[in-house]
């Protein structure tokens, strides 16, 4: 196997400036490197840097600092070897599902018959046979995102970024293409070389990476990197699976052991500077009653409560966070626990539910 | 038990927003007041006190102007709250009531005051009131009929959900029209007013200024005083009258609009979430002043009376399905076969019969050349503003500043410049056919512009990071990217274009400097031409003409258009 990496990315730093002429740090002190047959996940929730990061890959925009290199050499604008898979699948409603994939061979000048022939045949791999003058407008979302895949397959790129590309799909279909695509990628049959994938879902990071980086928030940096060296095809319900899911979810909730100078990742208390995340009361009030409730009893194991209450890390981490910041629950190692405060809140709340029930059928 | 506190409405009474409001109140009161005054004066006061080019008087006339542009305004709103609810409650009625707003909504507005202004003197015989009404008329021909539209398409496109709330609540008809339809047309109702205003400006020196055959009358006013201005060859007065516009076009949008447009946002029914709200110092200090609250609450309290005084639906007495009356139908199709047949004797009888062929024939020849014109000059338009459009729209910091920019300059009644242009054209012996034909264009240009910009932003983010991705640059950029993102925001653009040009070119194919007459052969020249000589007929004949054209370029050209762009290009 070649031992130069694909992609190195040393000391990158990104900022924009704010309005107010100071400037807001997205991205410091990363690094990275993707060698050649490997799947590497950037994991972490919203504002965490992932997507910014990709962009930088991509040569869609310039880090403030650092140095970004693809097969040894300082990507300065859109390379032509890195191709990108977006989340909200980007087709251009104009354009049919054979125009859409050529878009970027004919920007590559190719004749017509090359251009005819490569599409056809990414179409045709990414199972989307047939449906070559259909606009997107009249494909499912899975069959859309299929259309991505394959316009971002047929320039053959060496480097294949993805930015959440299964996060705007239903679970059933985003699981099929992702079986789909992990069959395409074990047997071979694509023309890619290295894929960095961009997501907040463990469990998807688990399985489809061989190293999942796990990102920290405000600034954005890498917390941790894990390697996953299950084999393929991996089984969710394998219990060295569940571990290391289990394990992601203890390294995402830790409490930070430096970190960023001046900046705190979780809430023991409430530090100055500290980004308040938002979030609804509901959403607050529902957490504390879902885990003071059976089977939970006060203390839930949060890759369980997640799959539970059918949330994101995305959407759970912020509202777990500022139950720690209120001193209603505490969070470690992977597990939501309720103080006493949260539980007489939880009790105190169904009560009044109870007696709200009662009266109306007093009336 | 709310306690009844007398002052509550008052209790802050000298807040800084008051004081302003006051002064905004009063000072429309007295100004309406001393622009009215003179409405019963003889038509002989016109002659006593002529107009004068001192600018000294311009602030009145700029009064006067805008009372008429206002007044206008509020009979459009009272026109499209009656017709376009009749034409769209009705499903009788509206088969007929909608073509004939999209026939007079092709009519030259000019055509309007050249052949009602003999009516409105007759109505107050020599008096002032007579003229009036015809400059008001002809100024509500430009905007009533794209308002009445609007909120015609907005009642027909209430979401179903709301009318079912509002049947299942069994509001009354007039509550369901105050408390639903109307607040959801608002919106659209409030930026086609805005359109009007722009399109009403610019036939103010022909709406004020009215001269057919032997009646001559020039109503005071800034139309007037441009008038005067050309006639005396003052160009410094011009200049007077285009600064005077600047400033009233300013005022009105900073007065009126802009608190319109913000205050209207609240009854948009999809928000985007993330879409900058619309923000204005006008109605901020509407809505921090006691004394607006409590003229609205006046209001409110009227919407609410008549709401419990007209009866609602009681339970359904019939079952859901009403009959439709076959005896009716019959009566509304034999009333609309005697005013197609009326219609078509008028025709016949005063206008072909004393129309020669050659006539017609050469009529339908100068269409041709005028049409000719509007489409060479929107496609010279377009190579010009559709990058400058792409490059802006594309830079939100350019953007926001271009935009406004183009909004106010579509604002602006070109035809104030159009001295300067004739006076340049008689300077230097240039060809009236084709150098005349750019003032058509110069006030119309500009919807081309911001609809562009408009389109040319709303290209989502991760599109134009494919576009960068895939490294697709140049033409073929433009090709398969950004020409098709704007396409339909274009054809809207292009079709209101299009649609000015074809009125202004009445205006602009006919330009006058002092007694210098700079002529270009043209449809709207020959209309100009037949109203200034009181020719009834050859006037009819050039509007009917035009309105024909205008209606079938529309038809068969723009509308096919617009749904292929819309169906196939649009953004979702």
């Amino acid at each position: 196997m070649n031992t130069s990496p694909l992609l190195q990315c040393t000391d990158v730093r990104k900022a924009f400036p704010k309005p107010d002429g100071a400037e807001l740090l997205v991205l410091q002190g990363m690094n990275l490197e993707l060698r050649e047959g490997q799947i590497v996940g950037l994991l972490g929730r919203s504002g965490s840097g992932k997507s910014t990061l990709l962009r930088l890959i991509a040569g869609l925009s310039e880090p403030s600092a650092g140095d970004l290199q693809y097969l040894g050499k300082p990507i300065a604008g859109p390379a032509p070897g890195i191709a990108m898979v977006f989340q909200s699948f980007a087709l251009f409603p104009w354009l049919t599902v054979f125009e859409n994939v050529a878009l970027g061979l004919e920007a590559q000048r190719m004749s017509r018959a090359e251009i005819r022939k490569r599409s056809l045949a990414a179409i045709d791999l990414i199972g989307l046979d047939g449906f070559e003058s259909a606009y997107p407008r009249e494909l499912s979302g899975g069959m859309r995102q299929r259309v991505g895949f394959a316009r971002a397959l047929v320039v053959h790129p060496n480097i294949l970024l993805m930015d959440e590309p299964f996060s705007a799909l239903d679970v059933l279909t985003a699981e099929t293409l992702r079986t789909d695509f992990l069959d395409l990628w074990a047997e071979g049959r694509m023309p890619i070389k290295g894929v960095i994938l961009v997501t907040h879902n463990i469990e998807e990071a688990v399985l489809m990476c061989d190293r999942v980086l796990v990102f920290g928030s405000n600034p954005g940096r890498i917390l941790s990197e894990i390697k996953v060296t299950l084999p393929q095809p991996r089984n969710r319900l394998d219990p060295s699976f569940r571990e290391l899911v289990e394990r992601i979810y203890v390294e995402m909730t830790a409490r930070p052991t430096g970190g960023a100078p001046g900046r705190k990742e979780n809430f023991p208390g409430l530090g100055i500077g500290s980004v308040l995340p938002h979030v609804s009361s509901n959403l607050l009030a529902g957490l504390m009653e879902a885990v003071a409730a059976p089977p939970f009893n006060g203390k839930a194991d949060l890759p369980e409560i997640a799959s539970d209450l059918t949330m994101e890390i995305d959407e759970l981490f912020p509202v777990a966070e500022t139950l720690q910041m209120l001193r209603f629950a505490e969070l470690e190692g992977g597990d939501l626990k309720l103080t006493e405060d949260g539980l007489a809140f939880a009790v105190q709340k169904r009560g009044a539910a109870v007696e709200l029930r009662f009266q109306g059928t007093a009336k | 038990m709310k306690r009844f506190e007398p002052f509550l409405i008052l209790r802050d009474l000298a807040t800084r927003w008051d004081v302003l409001a006051f002064i905004v109140v009063i000072g429309l009161i007295v100004f309406l007041g001393e622009t009215s005054r003179g409405l019963f004066a003889p038509l002989t006061a016109l002659e006593t006190t002529p107009m004068s080019l001192d600018p000294l008087h311009l602030p009145e006339y700029a009064a006067r102007t805008t009372f008429r542009m206002f007044a206008a305004l509020a009979l459009s709103l009272v026109f499209t709250l009656t017709y376009a609810t009749w034409a769209a409650k009705s499903e009788r009625a509206g088969k007929l009531l909608v073509p004939i707003l999209d026939i007079l909504q092709s009519v030259p507005i000019l055509g309007f005051i050249s052949v009602t202004v003999v009516f409105f003197m007759s109505l107050a015989p020599g008096r002032v009131l007579g003229a009036e009404f015809a400059a008001i008329f002809a100024i509500f021909t430009s905007q009533a009929w794209n308002m009445a539209f609007s909120f015609y398409q907005s009642l027909r496109t209430v979401p179903t959900e709301l009318i079912e709330a509002a049947e299942s609540f069994r509001l009354s008809p007039w509550m369901r029209f105050w408390q639903l339809e109307v607040p959801f047309g608002m919106p659209a109702l409030i930026w086609n007013m805005m359109m009007s205003m722009s399109g009403g400006w610019f036939f103010v020196v022909a709406s004020e200024s009215i001269s057919v055959g032997h009646t001559t009358v020039a109503l005071p006013g800034v139309g007037s005083y441009i008038a005067l201005a050309i006639e005396q060859k003052n160009l410094t007065a011009i200049g007077w009258a285009i600064a005077t516009m600047l400033i009233v076009i300013l005022a009105y949008d900073q007065l009126i609009f802009r608190p319109l447009v913000a205050w209207v946002d609240r009854f948009r029914v999809e928000q985007e979430p993330g879409a900058k709200v619309p923000d204005s110092w006008a109605l901020t200090m509407f809505r921090r002043s006691r004394i607006i609250q409590a003229a609205t609450l006046a209001f409110h309290a009227a919407v609410m009376f008549t709401s419990r005084a007209v009866k609602r639906k009681d339970e359904p007495e019939a079952p859901l399905s009403v009959k439709p009356k076959r005896s009716f139908d019959w009566l509304w199709v034999a009333l609309i076969v005697a005013a197609v047949v009326a219609g078509l004797w008028h025709i016949v009888v005063v206008l072909i019969q004393n129309t020669p062929l050659r006539e017609a024939l050469q009529v339908c020849g100068l269409a041709t050349l005028t049409m000719l014109r509007v489409f060479i000059l929107i496609a010279l338009a377009s190579l010009i503003w559709v990058p400058i459009g792409v490059w802006v729209g594309m830079r939100p910091r350019a953007a926001q500043i271009v935009q406004p920019i183009a909004q106010f300059m579509a604002a602006f009644p070109a035809n104030l410049l159009f001295p300067i242009a004739v006076y340049g054209i008689v300077k230097w012996k240039l060809n009236p056919d084709i150098y005349l034909s750019p003032l058509m264009i110069l006030g119309t240009q500009w919807y081309i512009l911001f609809n562009v910009i408009a389109g040319a932003s709303s290209i989502p983010a991760e599109m134009r990071y494919v576009a960068a991705n895939f490294r697709v640059t140049g033409w073929l950029w433009w090709r398969k990217v950004a020409l098709p993102a704007i396409l339909p925001f274009y054809v809207t653009g292009a079709i209101t274009a299009s649609g000015g040009s074809w009125n202004a070119a009445i205006v602009a194919e006919l330009a006058t400097w002092g007694d210098t007459h700079v002529q270009a052969r043209g449809l709207g020249s020959y209309i100009a031409e037949a109203t200034t000589a009181g020719d009834f007929h050859r006037i009819v004949l050039g509007i009917g003409t035009m309105s024909l054209f205008v209606v079938v370029i529309n038809r068969f050209f723009w509308r096919p258009l617009y749904y292929y762009a819309e169906r196939k290009y649009r953004l979702t």
